[in-house]
């Protein structure tokens, strides 16, 4: 130290020669020195005025030293004082030390090593006297700030730390911290405390603390060690804060995380994260099940596209780009084909979407491989039905058809030949007196009348012959005159003759969904008019049945299993199996309309 | 006109074209009974029809609507055509006005459904007739 520092000193020892002896040697150096021979007298001293330093001998007759420091520390704080010790004990020091002296030195005293010691104290006293304002700062942050010594002592404290812990300073310098903090975290402070070096004099670390009435805290706090030429720690200054607000936001967001992670693993789905550069960042057992391949070979090595089929990639690698410019670009729901470890293909249902304010997508893989085969059997199952149904329908046409030529051919043309014969039988004996011939002859003729008709409407409702002759529209036609003077419901038919004619099967199956229709019409729904319009557009040929009737509720019909579906299901039917198109605009009050398309 | 055709010249000609036989056979003996002095020709095809009307020109024919091949519209068609004079009676299964109509826009100048045939034929044939001057 060039210049030598200007400072003042009270000694108190009871021994007037070392009391000359430092007066001298303080002198030498720079200091201004006032000997006291007690305790007392140094107090009464210390009221009048302040001092940069305080050395005090410990062993004296009226008070020891460490008396002398305490009550000297009530008059003057800031006052820094320091032990001398003729008994060089390690526990008289730490006594002494912890009754607040700055430091304590040895007798007899070496002159080489006390000039370092007091220049120190001088300095430190003076730092401590610029502590009144630098107080005032401390008092205006929220933070709080202590220094204590290696083993916790606390030896300053801010007022802010007196608030958290509900203390006044008094009740907390002089003793450790320790036991302000929650058991368990202890021996981690005491660790982190001891592992700061000169190399590495600051550390900062998050603790739980026990704060009166507001129960356990998170701090954080910021370490910094001051050491003394050997290195050894002197004293620590700490900047500390509440964070218990972080930490419950942190212990929040940690229990979101594990619920979020919970239900990622429990979806009872394969769901994995997938990054922009296609790896998956995150798989689930669910998804390890259905590719084969552990968590640990898919996370951050394995890109999604590894085990998507050949056909589907170009697809989903651009659904994947478009995804990541705009999320509603690409479907989040669509079928795909996978490969799994094994090489077997599966058919997946795949689920995806970007998460918000992330490059990252979540997609979950549903393998309908099962319902798929089911799907494709049950179809097949169901055209198969469908082809029979309608092969069957042909068939009894066909069936019909010819029944209906016997009759007309053979039967019809034989009854008319016996009429015929009868009424030359009839001829021949008109006028002779024949009481049994000529009654049994008009009998006859009558029954033969009579089975003419029978054969006659029995043709028609096998297969009217206009079908054949005429067409759709003539049938239908003939059928709405027959159907009007049975049922006494006005029909009405629009439409042309189909130019050219269709498909015999089609047309013979449109006349019956037209006979069903009207069945329907006079079997439930109490119209008063029907009107029956075929129409062709475009090669589309449109067949509509309307009536004026009571409607009903279509959701109700065809949801209750109770209720009779009034054929309709029947005429659906017919119409598929010529590849048309059935369906029924209907309301309750409202009439209904049965409207069946079929292309040429 | 040759001598055959000279000499029965008041007498009517009526030909039966039917390919069911039994009742075309029923047809000429009933029609022979009500119409004694009229000569009978039968046919059972449309070509047998026009074969038969090259040779002899009937007063009417009785036309079955439904026959093998060409049926009984095409056929009364194709005669009115060649022979606008003559008439001709539809014979048919049917009484749907469809084929009423066709009939008569085939030429012919009468429709009867078969089974009112018994009521119908007799004098729709005597009013034809009469227009020869035959009872």
């Amino acid at each position: 130290m060039n210049r030598l520092p200007q400072g003042s000193i009270l000694i108190v020892d009871d021994e007037i020669e070392i009391l000359d002896a430092l007066r001298d040697f303080f002198a030498e150096i720079g200091y201004e020195t006032e000997r006291c021979t007690s305790g007392g007298v140094a107090l009464k001293v210390l009221e009048k005025r302040s001092f940069d330093l305080l050395i005090t001998d410990l062993m004296m007759p009226d008070m020891s030293g460490i008396e002398v420091l305490r009550a000297a520390f009530s008059i003057d704080p800031q006052l820094i004082g320091i032990i001398i010790t003729g008994k060089g004990s390690v526990q008289t020091a730490v006594d002494a030390m912890k009754s607040g002296a700055f430091d304590y030195l040895l007798k007899p005293l070496e002159w080489k090593l006390l000039k370092p010691v007091i220049d120190r104290a001088i300095e430190v006293g003076r730092v401590r006297r610029s502590e009144k304002k630098y107080r005032a700062i401390v008092e205006d942050q929220t933070e709080l700030i202590c220094r204590f010594l290696p083993d916790g002592t606390l030896t300053f404290v801010n007022e802010v730390y007196c608030r958290y812990f509900d203390k006044k300073p008094e009740e907390l310098l002089g003793k450790s911290f320790m036991p302000l903090v929650v058991e368990e975290d202890r021996s981690v402070v005491f660790g982190r405390i001891h592992s700061l070096t000169p190399e590495n004099p600051a550390i900062s670390y998050e603790h739980r603390v026990r704060a009166p009435n507001r129960g356990i805290r998170w701090q954080c706090w910021t370490d910094r060690a001051l050491f003394n030429d050997d290195g050894i720690i002197i004293q620590i200054q700490s900047v500390g804060r509440d964070i218990t607000d972080r930490k419950l936001i942190e212990q929040a967001l940690q229990e979101s995380e594990n619920r979020y992670r919970t239900i990622f693993e429990n979806t009872g789905t394969a769901t994995v994260i997938i990054e922009e550069d296609t790896t998956i960042s995150l798989a689930n057992t669910e998804y390890e099940k259905l590719s084969g391949y552990t968590r640990e070979e898919t996370e951050g090595k394995r890109s999604w596209a590894e085990n998507v089929l050949a056909e589907d990639l170009e697809m989903m690698r651009q659904y994947h780009r478009l995804r990541r410019i705009d999320p509603a670009a690409a479907p989040s729901r669509y079928e795909f084909r996978f490969i799994d470890r094994s090489g077997t293909v599966k058919n997946i249902l795949l689920a995806v979407d970007i998460i918000p304010g992330t490059r990252q997508s979540i997609a979950s893989l549903l393998d309908i491989t099962d319902l798929k085969t089911a799907e494709k059997n049950l179809r097949r199952a169901y055209e198969q039905v469908r082809a029979l149904a309608a092969q069957l329908n042909e068939v009894e046409e066909k069936e019909r058809k010819e029944l209906v030529r016997e009759l007309h051919d053979q039967v019809g043309q034989n009854l008319t030949a016996l009429g015929i014969n009868l009424n030359i039988i009839l001829t021949e004996i008109a006028g002779k007196e024949n009481d049994i011939i000529l009654p049994r002859l008009e009998d006859s003729l009558m029954l033969l009348e009579q089975t003419t008709e029978r054969i006659r409407s029995l043709m028609s409702d096998l297969r009217p012959s206009l079908m054949d002759d005429y067409g759709l529209m003539a049938v239908i036609r003939w059928f709405g005159r027959q159907f009007a003077t049975r049922t006494g419901i006005s029909v009405t038919v629009q439409g042309e003759e189909l130019d050219p004619r269709f498909d015999q099967n089609v047309e013979t199956t449109l006349f019956r969904i037209v006979q069903e229709a009207l069945n329907n019409v006079v079997k439930h729904a109490g119209a008063q008019n029907v009107t029956i319009t075929l129409a062709e557009k475009n090669r589309q040929i449109a067949l509509t049945v309307t009536d004026d009737g009571r409607g009903f509720d279509t959701q109700r019909v065809y949801l209750s299993p109770e209720q009779p579906k009034w054929g309709i299901i029947s005429m659906r039917e017919r119409a598929e199996a010529i590849g048309g198109d059935l369906r029924v605009e209907t309301d309750p009050g409202k009439g209904t309309r049965v409207i069946v398309e079929v292309k040429r | 006109m040759n001598e055959n055709q000279d000499a029965q010249r008041s007498r009517p000609v009526i030909l039966i074209i039917e390919d069911h036989e039994a009742l075309r056979d029923s047809l000429r003996k009933w029609l022979t009974t009500v119409f004694p002095e009229s000569e009978f020709l039968e046919g059972k095809s449309s070509e047998e029809a026009l074969a038969i009307m090259s040779n002899r020109l009937p007063d009417v024919v009785l036309m079955d609507i439904k026959l093998p091949e060409t049926d009984g519209i095409e056929t009364t068609k194709r005669i009115k055509k060649k022979y606008p004079e003559t008439q001709v009676v539809m014979l048919s299964m049917y009484d749907a006005e469809e084929y009423r109509s066709s009939a008569e826009s085939a030429g012919a100048s009468v429709y009867i459904p078969k089974h009112k045939m018994y009521a119908e034929l007799i004098p729709v044939l005597k009013t034809l007739l009469s227009g020869k001057g035959n009872p």
